[in-house]
């Protein structure tokens, strides 16, 4: 099987993320930066929120995404319930 | 082939320190060369990971090249431990490619040289010139014998810290802002399209022109543009002489790093600094003077 080009890898990783929001609650795709270090994810009524990737492109790197998430009181409800 | 790299030989005469480039043929001639060690350096760190020039090492800007707690680079026992690991000893021939017009290639470049490294070099046009021309990519990670190293003092002339900015304007002496005109308009305090965070405050540091970093790359094939348009350019254009100290900067000092290298070694100005700490430390300082 062919290796996934960088497209393909950063697809995967913000598709993951947006697994475990609800989407009700966004305006827009997660998307990641140039860098790679920031998730950008679009929350209605509050605009973009970023949340750090702390360098892991991996499934390691979305939990550390949604630890975050879920941490920020304001952000209750971004979460789908688990 | 033969043309490009005639062409290659023909643009780096004119260059004061034609020594510093290296073209895409010449890597392709000296992958195997054991005193020669290539290095990829990017801006989007996924890159090397999906294919890179064989038989190159990875320096990340986000894990290995910046100390993990502190805003600052690795130290030099932590500079010396990385260089051991990619295999590169004080005498190896390093030479940096990466995306985007060599970009972070060029700060990596700042940080060697930062560091006392003897012979460190660019690929000129870095990875976009080497796709172009259909050269070979690998996913193989080459394993490398440890080298042997010992960096040097951090050398001063190079880096300008925020005292050395407050010399200057008290000194009315030239500073570069490389970043978009947008930031430094203040409109943004990043880049289009990048997340809009790290400074409490948008414009630019007073008097300081605005000279886009990418101005002196051929946006065709990432190379550098030939000696006369980049005089043409900081000289003629903007009034910045080989004979004044300059100062330049950006976001976080890698784009600052690219004109650095182009008035350092294409034009051979003498008296450089890139001020690193750049415009998420000025434009979070408190009681500083700030244009728009």
């Amino acid at each position: 099987m062919a290796s996934p080009t960088v497209q393909e890898i950063v697809d995967s990783f913000t598709a993951k993320v947006a697994e475990h929001l609800d989407p009700s609650k966004l305006d827009g795709p997660v998307r990641l930066d140039p860098t790679r270090s920031i998730v950008v994810i679009p929350v209605k009524g509050k605009g973009p929120i970023h949340a750090y990737t702390e360098h892991k492109i991996n499934d390691e790197g979305v939990q550390n995404i949604i630890h975050q998430i879920s941490v920020v009181p304001s952000l209750k409800g971004l979460l789908k319930e688990s | 082939m033969t043309e490009t790299a005639t062409a290659f030989e023909e643009k780096v005469k004119e260059y004061e320190h034609p020594e510093m480039l290296v073209s895409t043929e010449w890597v392709a001639q000296h992958l195997n060369d054991s005193a020669v060690r290539i290095a990829e350096a990017d801006e989007d760190v996924l890159l090397y990971e999906v294919g890179h020039i064989p038989g190159a090492v990875k320096l990340d800007w986000h894990t290995e090249l910046q100390d993990p707690i502190e805003r600052d680079f690795v130290d030099n026992s932590g500079f010396e431990q990385l260089m051991r690991q990619k295999g590169i000893s004080n005498d190896t021939t390093v030479v940096l490619y990466g995306d985007k017009n060599n970009w972070y290639a060029t700060y990596t470049l700042w940080l060697f040289k930062l560091y006392g490294h003897r012979d460190v070099r660019v690929m000129d046009g870095g990875r976009l010139k080497w796709e172009q021309e259909g050269r070979e990519w690998t996913r193989e990670v080459t394993s490398r014998d440890a080298g042997t190293y010992a960096a040097k003092e951090r050398d001063p002339a190079i880096r300008a810290f925020r005292d050395d900015v407050f010399r200057q304007l008290d000194q009315s002496k030239p500073l570069i802002d490389v970043r978009s005109p947008a930031e430094y308009k203040g409109e943004l305090i990043h880049m289009l399209d990048y997340p809009q965070e790290g400074a409490q405050r948008g414009g630019h540091i007073p008097s300081a022109k605005s000279i886009p970093w990418g101005t002196a790359a051929n946006p065709q094939d990432g190379t550098f543009k030939p000696a006369a348009e980049l005089r043409k350019i900081y000289a003629e254009q903007n009034g910045i002489g080989s004979d004044q100290e300059v100062i330049s900067y950006c976001r976080i000092g890698e784009r600052s790093s690219h004109t650095w290298f182009v008035l350092t070694y294409l034009l051979g100005y003498p008296r450089v600094k890139n001020y690193d700490g750049s415009w998420t430390e000025w434009g979070n300082l408190v009681d500083v003077p700030i244009e728009k």
